[in-house]
């Protein structure tokens, strides 16, 4: 496995100055007896429970299941974006959910890149706008180096010469490989991604898939992503099985 | 422009329709306090011009300890020749001053045949009453002339009360100083109508000589000073103060503000509903505001949260609903401003008539006068409101639940 930044291959996906702002090195993630409830006595409603598992660094890892079975609960909670009821979730060995909030953000601001189900792109941005909008955040890249970033990974998602379109002149493909882009540019730790191509037809799914890949392989980024695709699944270095908030079954 | 202004500003006019309600409650709100400061500032200089070109003039100069004393003690306060030629001297040196002339305050009674009607008569130099009197009506005959050394004017009331017609042969009776009658023949030359029915009335204006010559006294009572410009009533007051002590004379200042009480009741009673309507306007835009921002902010749950989910902290994502809120304020507040100074010129254009105000005797055309601390306290109150407004819904929207809003979304 190369080391983080590394070239394997011919193609690197960010350029060089992304290197000095990457925030850790590829992580691990450790979930012990996580569960996840929700409503309070008589109604209250177990989404997610007592799973345990660990992601190796640089993993590529699918979570597949059925439509309710947990896998958007467990990337939210694995993203530090919902606070588990039971158990306890560690990136690199640090329990996630004893940060504050504001170190918490941080955390997802530096480490986390999300790619999520509905695009969530802002309509009133241009496709590069889109891009920058998080790295603005952080104060350690600065303009110049921002701006050859988000040129660079909207080339890297085929996205060049598009920069300047608005989310409702991109096609649906168009539109969850500038999330893709956006989720990239950080240069997160770890990547996750929630039903990335529910919205894609099927060549569009498998390409970002691919592109997700590709990135794992040259950067060492964790990836976890949740789909029900048997296609897609078949491309993750391992798969967590969920049903009914229960983990099923693991494939190495 | 950085990417975050753009965004805030694009935000702005991101719905439409939102957009537009919400800038005219901002807009409309805004222009009603410059409106409605306009309309009563033009009332307050209305009454300010009366009472300085009507009756006060800038300022006042008496003997020192007049204001006090003068009615129980009227002798006591009067101001020798020599003295008030040295005062009126030092004032016409100031540039400031368009004009200074004497005056003699008095009561008497005057008789027309056989009837006989109390009057407060005021003594003035003719060649100037002209120019301390221009808010002064005259309704009938002429003004007093250099050349007609007994020829008086009465007000609208007196005259009617006496039953005088112009050119009527009058008779003024009153007590000198040391208490003996004395009377004066003397002619109605006009009738005027100062706004004030009281001084209407009552007041009778006759010339400096012929008042002299009744009270047997030439001593002036007061020296009345007309400036070129109503604010530097202050500084003049500060500089002639200055120039009497060092030539020691003994004389004390009123300006026109502290004499012209009916002015000053009006501008307390209508300062008051101004901050009531400032109150109304704030709480209305605030209101709308509110409600637009909560809009907004519903709309964009799912964008917000993926927005925090990205791992923007409650802070910056605060400062830039906060921003939007500022930039809606701004701009709804210069649209107010605009249209509070077009609505300003078009409603002076046409005018406002007004009925006679009470105690005085005349109705008045008024306008909207554009004052431009009021243009900028509307501004800066639309602008607070707005991002005042938005505080409570910007503060939900950075506490909202991330998971439960991206699964709503």
């Amino acid at each position: 496995m190369p080391k983080t930044g590394e070239a394997r291959g011919g193609v690197h996906l960010l350029p060089g100055p992304v290197e000095a702002t990457r925030a850790a090195a590829p992580a691990q993630i450790r979930l012990e007896q996580v569960g996840r409830t929700y409503g309070a006595g008589e109604a209250t409603r177990r989404v997610l429970g007592d799973v345990t598992f660990t992601v190796p660094a640089r993993a590529f890892v699918a979570i597949a299941g059925p439509s309710g079975s947990g896998k958007t609960t467990l990337l939210s909670i694995v993203a530090g974006l919902d606070t588990p009821s039971a158990g306890r979730v560690w990136v690199n060995g640090r329990d996630i959910y004893r940060l504050r909030e504001a170190e918490l953000s941080a955390f997802r601001l530096r480490s986390i890149g999300f790619v999520f189900q509905d695009f969530s792109l802002i309509p009133v941005l241009s496709a590069a706008e889109n891009v920058a909008f998080p790295l603005l955040f952080r104060s350690e890249i600065a303009a110049g180096a921002r701006r050859s970033r988000v040129m660079a990974v909207l080339e890297q998602v085929g996205l060049g010469g598009k920069e300047g379109r608005r989310p409702h002149e991109l096609s649906a493909g168009e539109r969850q490989r500038v999330v893709l882009a956006r989720a990239l540019a950080g240069d997160p730790a770890i990547l996750i991604a929630d039903e990335p191509t529910a919205q894609l037809d099927e060549g569009g799914g498998e390409a970002i898939i691919h592109l997700m890949r590709t990135l794992n392989g040259e950067r060492g980024t964790t990836c976890l992503y949740a789909t029900h695709d048997p296609r897609l699944i078949a491309l993750a270095d391992s798969t967590l099985r969920l049903r009914n908030g229960l983990c099923e079954e693991r494939v190495a | 422009m950085s990417l975050l202004l753009r965004l805030a500003l694009r935000n702005v006019f991101r719905n439409y329709l939102r957009s537009v309600v919400t800038l005219f409650v901002i807009g409309a709100g805004c222009a009603a306090l410059i409106v409605n400061a306009g309309v009563v500032f033009n009332i307050f200089r209305e009454l300010r011009e009366d009472a300085i070109w009507g009756r006060y003039a800038h300022l006042q100069v008496y003997r020192r300890g007049y204001s006090q004393g003068h009615r129980a003690e009227p002798e006591r306060y009067l101001i020798p020749p020599a003295e008030a030629r040295r005062l009126i001297a030092l004032a016409r040196a100031d540039p400031r001053i368009a004009h200074a002339t004497r005056r003699r305050e008095f009561s008497g009674m005057v008789s027309v045949g056989s009837r006989y009607t109390a009057f407060l008569g005021v003594g003035v130099e003719p060649e100037m009453d002209g120019e301390f009197s221009r808010h002064t009506e005259l309704r009938l005959g002429q003004p007093l002339t250099v050349g007609d050394a007994y020829g008086v004017l009465a007000g609208m009331g007196l005259a009617q009360k006496m039953g005088a017609d112009t050119g009527a042969e009058l008779r003024l009776i009153t007590t000198t100083g040391t208490g003996a009658f004395n009377a004066v023949h003397a002619r109605l030359l006009g009738v005027f109508e100062g706004g004030f029915k009281d001084y209407d009335d009552w007041t009778l204006k006759a010339p400096l000589g012929a008042v002299e010559q009744l009270l047997m006294d030439d001593r002036t009572e007061q020296v009345v000073l007309l400036l070129r410009r109503t604010d530097d009533a202050p500084a003049v007051r500060a500089s002639l103060e200055r120039a009497f002590a060092q030539e020691g004379l003994d004389l004390e200042i009123r300006s026109w503000d502290q004499l012209a009480l009916f002015h000053n009741q009006v501008v307390s009673l209508f300062g008051r509903e101004l901050d009531v309507l400032r109150l109304i306007v704030c709480v209305i835009v605030i209101l709308g505001i509110a409600n637009a921002v909560s809009m907004s902010i519903v709309d964009r749950q799912f964008e917000l949260a993926a927005t925090r989910a990205m791992g923007v902290g409650a802070r910056p994502l605060a400062g830039l609903l906060m921003t939007e809120a500022l930039l809606t304020g701004l701009i709804g507040a210069a649209l107010g401003v605009a249209a509070g100074v077009g609505i300003a010129w078009a409603v002076s254009q046409v005018g406002i008539a007004y009925p006679s105000p009470p105690g005085s005797t005349r109705p008045f055309r008024g306008g909207v006068d554009l004052v431009p601390h009021e243009i900028l306290t509307a501004f800066s109150l639309s602008v607070a409101a707005t991002v005042l407004a938005a505080v409570p819904p910007a503060w939900r929207a950075v506490r909202l639940r991330i998971a439960p809003a991206l699964r709503r979304g």
